[in-house]
């Protein structure tokens, strides 16, 4: 997957990682957001029964946006992200996306926060039937 | 008045009510509109291999639908999944049109950052029906091979723990003393010796709050709700069945560790 181009202006720094590296930790506060430049990372999750792996991201995925729409809000990340390989990753503008954001219609905005909420509870619940 | 407001016109936005157990929008059928939940209880579902698989119960400010209006190639696309109302719910309508000039201007970076997480949502979705399926797949063995334990959600452990044991709503505020004998993740079974009195003192229902140790010297305590009473082997003895109502954080990580087989 190549990165679309309209992307690039808002990396503003890139960052390497090692394999089994951690990108981000579950419980962390931050509200980044990262995409993929290269390489492959995996979405794990603390349960009763240990971390579990939900779903591997590879380039040109996006991750760490949940916690966008709630920057400054001190939101907590709710997944650990660990790199699978040797990873480059990109750090968005957090300040440019959200005025990004900013500008679109509060129709659209509820339907983004709505898809981020959507995202949270079937996560939830892949973890729980997992762990069950 | 603008062009803008003679379009929101013709597109008014319409609000429905829906009764509880009405269908919302069916998988497979082709739909253009996209429904916020002004109020009420909404639950998404899919259906696969002639079962039903919850994938997530939604409410107020959530928006159904909105897969099909993210899909920038095809407005017009079939439903991924159900949805149907749990509640009487009123929703508002929207059509798709209404949202397209908004979706333009959107900047593209939003728009990305959008249909990222509509993928993984739907990542996330084809792992709950995996999961689901393979749930029904290992219960239907179990069904199979152990009638008995089929029934049960939670994977139970014996065991034979003291534990004291406070009604939490009684008027009768006395502690009462007794054994664990078994645990799982949902529930105990709870043997104790009423001490004086011949009638046993409470009714199914009520809610004690007990704590206990367990046998790695971790503290557990829960409150739960009384489900079953049983004679023991002995006349004065009770078995009594629990499940739990609340878990702390702490506990549930303990008790989980102590199951772990």
């Amino acid at each position: 997957m190549t990165i679309e181009k309209y992307l690039y202006p808002y990396i503003t720094q890139e960052e390497e990682y090692e394999k089994g590296d951690t990108i981000i930790k579950e419980g962390s506060k931050g509200d980044w957001v990262y995409i993929i430049l290269e390489g492959l990372v995996k979405i794990k999750k603390m349960t009763l029964k240990g971390q579990i792996t939900i779903a591997p991201l590879t380039e040109g995925e996006i991750f760490g946006e949940a916690t966008l729409w709630q920057a400054g809000q001190g939101a907590t990340r709710n997944v650990s992200i660990v790199a699978e390989t040797k990873t480059r990753v990109g750090l968005l503008d957090t300040a440019l996306l959200l005025k990004e954001y900013e500008s679109i219609s509060p129709r659209l905005k509820s339907l983004i926060s709505s898809l981020i909420q959507r995202l949270t509870i079937t996560t939830q619940k892949a973890v729980r039937l997992a762990t069950e | 008045m603008n062009s803008n407001e003679t379009k929101d016109e013709e597109l008014a936005i319409v609000r429905l009510k829906y009764k509880k157990g009405d269908l919302i929008i069916k998988e497979g059928d082709y739909g253009v509109s996209i429904y916020k939940i002004i109020e009420g209880l909404v639950s998404i579902f899919t259906e696969a291999d002639n079962a039903v698989i919850p994938l997530a119960t939604i409410g107020q400010g959530a928006v159904l639908g909105e897969t099909i209006f993210l899909n920038d190639k095809n407005m017009m696309e079939r439903r991924s999944s159900s949805a149907r109302a749990l509640e009487d719910t009123l929703v508002e309508v929207w059509h798709p049109r209404l949202l397209r000039m908004e979706y333009e201007q959107m900047p593209p970076v939003i728009r990305y950052l959008a249909d990222q997480t509509l993928t993984h949502i739907g990542r996330m979705n084809k792992l709950v029906v995996k999961l689901t399926d393979q749930k029904i797949k290992q219960r239907e063995h179990q069904r199979e091979v152990d009638p008995w334990a089929a029934k049960r959600r939670y994977y139970r452990k014996r065991v034979n723990l003291p534990f004291l044991c406070t009604p939490l709503y009684s008027s009768s505020k006395s502690t009462m003393k007794g054994l664990i004998k078994d645990i799982s993740l949902g529930g105990a079974g709870l043997e104790i010796r009423p001490i004086l009195s011949p009638v046993f003192p409470y009714r199914l229902g009520e809610e004690f709050l007990i704590s206990t140790t367990l046998p790695n010297d971790r503290n557990l305590e829960f409150s739960c709700r009384l489900v079953s009473i049983k004679e023991g082997k002995s006349r004065d003895t009770r078995i009594l069945g629990v499940s739990f109502i609340e878990l702390s954080e702490h506990s549930a990580k303990n008790l989980g560790f102590f199951l772990m087989p």
